[in-house]
């Protein structure tokens, strides 16, 4: 009776306490779940050309136990491979006595994996692994980023966007029998993997690899250390090109050093120089403190606190209107302006335009650059930070800032990302923000300024056959490393934008350590031609002369026609 | 069918046979052995469970070569993305500006043009034409070359 009971007890516990946790592991044995990874989007440009997509290479495992005869098999891979048959012979006996897998090759190229297949090797075997595939080779890799061997991202729009990218792994649980065959009328669901979205750019290819091509050029005939472009379109703060020198190839990063991968174009941060002019001027404007034709006596130096500025060319002393202070790009002049609009009028107008924060680009390490508060300023700073000096800029915000006089005062927020693409095909975009930095009438005028800056001034080498050019030119010392004052290595740059009437590009371009150091010389040209091969390339009819643009814009700021038709 | 006699009276042996003609009233009359009448059903249910078998064996043969075939499908989808997602790329490479340029320079002769010897042509050529003509009397500026007209020397050399 007590066995009887004992018994009862036991099957209780069994049938009813412990059924649940029994029935697991019943299923854990006869169950078997297949993970399916998921797509990763592409990462298109912006007419939708590839410039990142994932392909199924194979990867090439052993199983070393049940090879034979390793040696001969190492010699018949070896060719095909391209290894040595005795790395292969190692891992065909196994890193450790008993060990069931060893990779041989991972990611294989599809004419390898077939000549592979055809040997049938036993104890060899294949499966299908993605590759992240860039067909441009070293195109926009700065932008791209790069993911390494095992998928994941790295750097780049690859890391800023991976949740899109990525999409999520589809899984199949099936039963089986003891061999491992599915049991076919058993139960069976099936989850699809879902594809990741694919990233449509604002980068337009072809004026990527011209720029890609002419800044390479550039950097090599100045000697330079280093060198960065970028070219937006103003209106919508679209990026059609970021292009940074030296580069690398994302499909083999680990060959190139950390610093060829870095995106300097929004990472690195130099003080800016002469075209950061274009800031005090515009507050100038803006404020009423001067006009256009205002007159200044600039002396060749001038003494603010420690420090004495000078002009790059010497002069006798000599009166300078606000235009001829900017077509000559005068650093005493310039002082003139600032020193008239204060520390807090001009630290509220340089963090308007948005220097000294993220622009919002949404990319992964964008520095906000440096601009310190009035209240940490020095004695000089009210004549170095007017010239350039005392500030330190990406060049993303430099051609932003540049963006937001050719938008007659509205500043964009620039954009890399156009939109995404789902698998049906169908494109989401966002709009940018926008905000009024100085009247339309400052705009207009800047305009005017930088268009002379460019047919009489310091930019003359920026002139593009066809169409009319407004742009600045700088010159910027670097300053020497622990911030013992300036050393006499430079930053040569240009920005601007083009034509003047409806401006439908802007671009800077920045050359680190030139020879010769000026950037009418260096920079100028280079923005020249990759600046004329976009407008040709948008297909933007050459707009003829600078005159009539002048006049246009001298009429919409009389009010008789809108300059921007 | 049979017609059994009905039982004969004692009292009809002794004189005129008392004959009836008798009326089938059902089989229940017949006498059969057990055996014999259970025989059918056991055929039948032996054909049932037989068809019963035979129907799931070939289910399960049916299913088995759809999940087989399903299987083939399924692998040769992917292969066929995974074939297609090649050709992209090879198509990618193919249009690459790097490829194209080099090819169109080292096997086409292709040439940078010479910007001195361009010329470029203003669009919007009524605007243009009337300001011109009232200004200078004539002068078509519907084809500028670099700098001519401008007053401003727009260079075309670098």
């Amino acid at each position: 009776m007590l066995a009887f009971l004992l018994m009862a007890g036991r099957l209780f516990v069994v049938q009813i306490v412990e059924s649940p946790s029994y029935a697991r592991l019943a299923a854990a044995q006869r169950q078997k779940v297949v993970e399916f990874p998921a797509r990763r989007g592409s990462v298109l440009d912006r007419h939708g050309r590839p410039l990142a997509i994932s392909v199924d290479l194979q990867t090439v495992f052993v199983d070393p136990t049940l090879i034979d005869n390793p040696r001969a098999v190492a010699s018949q891979l070896s060719g095909i491979l391209g290894a040595s048959p005795q790395v292969l012979e190692r891992k065909l006996r196994g890193s450790f006595p008993g060990s069931r897998f060893e990779y041989l090759a991972r990611q294989v190229q599809p004419a390898v994996a077939r000549e592979i297949g055809a040997l049938d090797l036993p104890g060899v075997f294949m499966r299908a692994e993605p590759k992240r595939m860039y067909p441009n080779g070293s195109l926009a890799s700065h932008v791209l980023g790069f993911v390494n061997i095992d998928g994941e991202p790295q750097e780049g729009i690859e890391v800023q966007y991976d949740d899109i990218l990525q999409g999520r792994p589809g899984r199949m649980t099936l039963e089986q029998d003891p061999g491992g065959r599915p049991i076919p009328q058993a139960d069976f669901s099936y989850d699809p993997p879902r594809p990741g979205h694919s990233l449509l750019l604002t980068i337009d290819k072809d004026i990527q690899y011209f720029t890609e091509q002419t800044l390479a050029e550039a950097v090599q005939r100045y000697r330079a250390s280093a060198g960065t472009a970028i070219v937006m379109r103003p209106e919508t703060g679209e990026i059609l090109a970021m292009a940074n020198v030296p580069d690398f190839d994302p499909s083999r990063p680990g060959d190139f050093p950390a610093a060829a991968r870095r995106n300097r174009a929004l990472t690195d941060v130099y003080e800016p120089g002469s075209v950061y002019k274009i800031v005090t001027v515009a507050a100038g404007l803006a404020e009423d403190l001067v006009k256009p034709s205002s007159e200044f006596v600039v002396p060749p130096q001038i003494q603010v606190a420690d420090r004495v500025i000078h002009d790059s060319h010497s002069h006798p002393t000599e009166t300078m209107t606000v235009r001829d202070i900017i077509t000559q790009s005068s650093n005493v002049g310039t002082v003139k302006i600032g020193q008239a609009l204060g520390p807090e009028k001009l630290d509220a107008y340089v963090r308007k335009f948005g220097f000294g924060n993220p622009t919002g680009l949404d990319f992964p390490g964008e520095s906000s650059g440096i601009v310190v508060p009035p209240e940490l300023w020095s004695g000089s700073s009210i004549a170095n930070i007017p010239i350039g000096q005392g500030v330190a800029v990406t060049p993303l915000q430099m051609v932003t800032a540049f963006g937001t006089i050719a938008n007659r005062g509205t500043w964009v927020e620039p954009k890399l990302l156009y939109g995404t693409v789902d698998s049906k095909g169908d494109v989401r975009s966002t709009s940018p923000s926008t905000r009024r930095i100085v009247p339309q009438r400052v705009g207009d005028q800047m305009t005017k300024m930088l268009a002379a800056v460019v047919t009489d001034g310091t930019g003359t080498e920026a002139q593009i056959p066809g169409y009319t050019v407004a742009g600045k030119t700088g010159t910027a010392q670097k300053p020497l490393p622990g911030g013992g004052g300036y050393g006499n290595q430079y930053v040569a740059s240009f920005g601007g934008y083009a034509p003047v009437k409806r401006p439908q590009v802007a671009a800077i371009v920045v050359l680190d350590e030139p020879d010769p150091h000026y950037g009418g010389l260096t920079a100028a040209p280079t923005f020249k031609a990759i600046v004329g091969h976009a407008l040709r390339e948008l297909g933007v009819p050459p707009t003829g002369s600078i005159e009539e643009a002048v006049e246009q814009l001298d009429a919409a700021q009389d009010g008789t026609q809108p300059a921007h038709d | 069918m049979s017609v059994r006699p009905s039982p004969v009276s004692k009292r009809a042996s002794s004189g005129r046979a008392d004959l009836r003609i008798v009326k089938r009233r059902s089989r229940r009359l017949i006498r059969r052995s057990p055996s014999t009448r259970s025989t059918p059903l056991v055929v039948a249910g032996v054909i049932l469970v037989v068809a019963a078998i035979f129907g799931i064996l070939l289910e399960q043969v049916l299913m088995s070569q759809s999940a087989f075939k399903l299987g083939k499908i399924r692998e040769r989808m992917i292969a066929a993305q995974s074939r297609h997602e090649d050709l992209i790329f090879q198509v990618s490479q193919l249009e690459s500006d790097a490829r194209i340029e080099s090819y169109a320079r080292t096997e086409l002769g292709m040439v940078d043009a010479d910007p001195a010897r361009t010329e470029f042509i203003v669009a919007d050529i009524k605007y243009r034409l009337g300001n011109r003509l009232a200004r200078s009397g004539g002068d078509n500026p519907s084809r500028l070359r670099p700098g001519q007209g401008t007053g401003l020397g727009l260079r075309s050399g670098p």
